[in-house]
């Protein structure tokens, strides 16, 4: 019995030997530990499409020529200081002076033209990136002068500058043809160390043409569980939590609900029956009692959407009002469309995605049950997110049937015609929808510019809105936990970049 | 032996050539990886385009032989995601595998064998009771749960150990006993029921009644019952090979399990490939060494023949 004890005694004072030397995370206040959800799968600047590349990189090491305010949507100069349209294809850009790359490179404009033909190879080298930032136009650069570059689009852009908020400017020694796990940019950080499983490390640029940021070194660790990721700020490991739970988001000095800018709607194919009759698309949407899904299988701080776009995006229309949650309304509605020879009855799938945000499964399954009380015959079928890709985009397989598909997607590119291209029969792989009269709309209104532009995306998203073409749920928020030493709160951008140069220290 | 070893080799190399072009077929059934890995505003163009940069778009035929022409190179292929060596990406994941799978392996042996043959040697006592208890908890306990209570309670409210991640030693103990902690449940269950089996058979009886003490009794009988447990044990530590998916999940360790899921996930082929590939020839090796351990504790088992 006594060998026990002094072997438990032993074990004891190991622990408390080792605990403190290793475990107070007493980081000087010049560092800090940010702890994500995914490790990247490389830092090239042409994968800041993914969430998870863009944190570590995006206006961190690799820069774009403009900044985008994800709350106001106010667009400010970085690596541009001004631009205009020259004609109706051509961007005129002028660039910041006396920046260089950390290679040693000079940013001017034979940079930006590298950038720009770096990302327009399809053929030859995949840029997701471009595809994110400038979709299907096909782009050329071409210098004007030493810090002046004229950019053209092969259709009418009255809205490129927005892709350069998104599209990151590289090194010209950046291989062309392969993905890098060196960036180079000209950013207020550079990689000082990748040990790929463990951590990426950022260390402060010090030639860096702004200010200098007041962290010196940013840390990234990776953890998949969202409990450990807020365990860490609690533990004193790591300073910011991104994505964690709402169940574990349970402090309110340090957790916080951010809008996280992406948009779940409901997508009913329209190519079948019944669901190609706009009464039976209303009935489904009035239906659903979206209210009673808040603080219990979403979260209280998530809001109801009536439209795909949110309020800082141009082409929100704000005459747009909520559906209500009216069964009696839909009942009389499906009535009326079985009346008319409407197969009401016949079975829609409901095909939902595993895991595309918390408790995506309770939410779907309680809009089926929603959906099923005024009548319908819907039946929810789950999958992961690969099987669910071949469902949401073109070519649809072909023996899909009458279906609705639930759809989460980003809204943060400040204009509404992002979005909208989603119900675009021609314009977007994903549409079903397929209505001459809403792709005229949505065809003239990309060509227009200021105010004349926002009225005509306002007035596709009231077509959408009273011909059901799909039916808007939520827009959805995020969970992050920051340690109480840091000065910073998340915002619509974090989920999209998090500039390390913005964060302070509280002290 | 040798001759045992060469014939094992060349069974399982039959069995791994399958198993790789199961696996190669499989994966491509499940569809176009580009539709996860391009971004939802890809035209259908920069869709085909990716799948031909990639090979996606040659007949599955096509890309088999450019596969095995590749493997006679030692050539694994290209992570689709990583844009690297994909064995390269999964043999950066090995020795984390092998590290919490060993260390695991070695404490579910340890104290499995020591507390079975414990609570065997007086079966229906106090310490045959709560071991019993204790290891059909073990058995029973979720690993996730227990990984998650482990991180609130050893580094959240007592800052014991570390949340998670790699370094020293301290950094390995909650994540090789969440691996340990169900095959030590189940496997202190096999020791203790082979051992009473043992124990009342009529040679042990005989050596009791001679006058042989109890410690003697018990390794006479500990090694009468090392077949059972060396077949149960084996399946373990198998298993463990494949990948403690959900410690290396929790714990955020670059493991084999976690390389491989994230993959599949990814549809990130020639990872998929090359993760089936090592974990398969490292389940080769330990059947083989089970195999050999056979032999050294039941002499009467020969391979000859």
């Amino acid at each position: 019995m006594k060998r026990k004890s002094h072997a438990l005694a032993t074990f004891v004072l190991a622990l408390s030997l080792i605990a403190p030397a290793q475990f107070a995370r007493a980081q000087d206040n010049t560092e800090i530990t940010i702890v994500g959800w995914t490790e990247p799968d490389t830092l090239d600047p042409c994968e800041t499409a993914h969430a998870a590349i863009s944190l570590v990189s995006k206006n961190n090491i690799n820069e774009t020529l403009i900044d985008r305010n994800g709350e106001t949507g106010e667009l400010t100069p970085r690596l541009a200081t001004s631009w205009e349209m020259v004609d109706d294809r051509t961007w005129r850009i002028k660039l910041r002076e006396g920046v260089s790359f950390t290679d040693g490179a000079p940013f001017n404009a034979d940079a930006v033209v590298f950038s720009i033909k770096r990302g327009m190879r399809q053929e030859e080298f995949n840029c997701s990136v471009s595809q994110k930032s400038f979709t299907s136009f096909k782009l050329t650069a071409e210098a004007v002068d030493e810090y002046t570059v004229d950019i053209t689009s092969d259709l009418p852009a009255p809205i490129l500058h927005l892709g350069f908020a998104i599209y990151p400017m590289m090194s010209p020694n950046t291989d062309m043809n392969t993905l890098t796990r060196s960036p180079v940019g000209t950013g207020p950080y550079v990689l000082k160390e990748w040990i790929s499983g463990t951590r990426i490390v950022l260390e402060r640029n010090p030639d860096y043409w702004g200010e200098q940021p007041e962290i010196s070194q940013a840390t990234y660790v990776f953890r998949n569980e969202p409990s450990v990721r807020a365990a860490m700020v609690a533990a004193g490991e790591a300073d910011i939590a991104l994505e964690i739970t709402e169940q574990d988001a349970t402090n309110p000095a340090t957790d916080f609900a951010y809008p996280n800018t992406e948009t779940t709607w409901l997508r009913p194919d329209d190519r079948f029956e019944p669901l190609s009759d706009v009464r039976v698309r209303e009935a489904m949407a009035l239906s659903i009692d979206r209210e009673a899904m808040l603080g219990t299988v979403l979260p209280k701080d998530t809001r109801l959407a009536a439209q795909l776009p949110g309020p800082s995006i141009d082409g929100y229309n704000p005459d747009i009002q909520q559906r209500p949650y009216d069964p009696e309304r839909a009942r009389q509605l499906l009535a009326e469309a079985a009346a008319d020879g409407v197969k009401v009855d016949t079975p829609i799938r409901f095909l939902g995605r595993i895991g595309v945000f918390a408790n995506a499964e309770e939410v779907m399954q309680v809009v089926t049950q929603m959906i099923n009380q005024v009548g319908f015959n819907v039946s929810l079928e789950m999958m992961e997110r690969a099987r669910h890709a071949n469902f949401q985009a073109r070519p649809f397989p072909e023996d899909v049937g009458p279906n609705i598909n639930l759809i989460m997607s980003d809204n943060n590119r400040g204009d509404a015609s992002f979005g909208l291209f989603n119900h675009h029969s021609k314009g977007n792989q994903s549409a079903t929808y397929t209505h001459p009269e809403l792709d005229a709309l949505i065809d003239r209104a990309i060509t227009l510019t200021g105010k004349e532009r926002t009225t005509a995306l306002q007035a596709v998203n009231a077509y959408v809105h009273d011909h059901t073409v799909i039916i808007p749920l939520f827009y959805m928020v995020s969970f992050a936990r920051v340690s109480e030493r840091l000065k910073w709160v998340p915002n619509d951008e974090t989920s999209s970049q998090l500039i390390i140069q913005r964060i302070r220290f509280a002290d | 032996m040798l001759q045992f070893i060469l014939r094992r080799a060349l069974n399982s190399s039959i069995a791994l050539v399958g198993l790789l072009v199961a696996v190669f077929v499989l994966t491509r059934m499940t569809g176009d990886p580009a539709s996860l890995y391009l971004p939802a505003e890809a035209t259908a163009e920069q869709r085909a385009a990716y799948a031909d940069q990639m090979g996606y778009s040659d007949p599955i035929i096509v890309q088999f032989g450019r596969y095995v022409e590749g493997l006679l190179h030692f050539d694994f292929g290209t992570s689709m995601r990583q844009q690297r060596s994909a064995m390269e990406a999964v043999m950066e994941a090995v020795p984390t595998t092998i590290l919490l799978s060993s260390l695991a392996f070695s404490i579910t042996l340890v104290v499995a064998v020591a507390v079975g043959a414990l609570a065997a040697s007086r079966p229906g006592g106090i310490f045959d009771r709560m071991a019993t208890t204790i290891s059909l908890v073990g058995a029973s306990a979720p690993d996730f749960w227990v990984a998650i209570v482990g991180v609130l309670v050893f580094a959240v409210a007592l800052n014991l150990l570390p949340t998670s991640g790699m370094g020293g030693p301290q950094y390995w103990v909650m994540p090789v006993i969440v691996v340990a902690l169900r095959p030590t449940g189940l496997l202190t269950q096999v020791v203790r029921g082979t051992m009473i089996s043992v124990l009342s058979s009529p040679y042990v009886k005989t050596a009791k009644a001679k006058g042989l003490g109890h410690r003697a009794v018990l390794g006479h009988a500990l090694r009468s019952s090392w077949l059972p447990v060396i077949t149960v044990a084996g399946d373990m530590a198998v298993g463990m090979i494949n990948g403690s998916i959900i410690a290396e999940t929790v714990f955020g360790l670059h493991g084999m399990g976690k390389v491989l899921i994230d993959a599949i996930m990814q549809r990130d082929f020639a990872v998929v490939q090359s993760a089936v590939l090592i974990i398969a020839i490292g389940i080769f090796v330990l059947n083989i060494l089970i195999d050999v351990l056979y032999g050294l504790v039941d002499p009467r088992i020969r391979y000859n023949k």
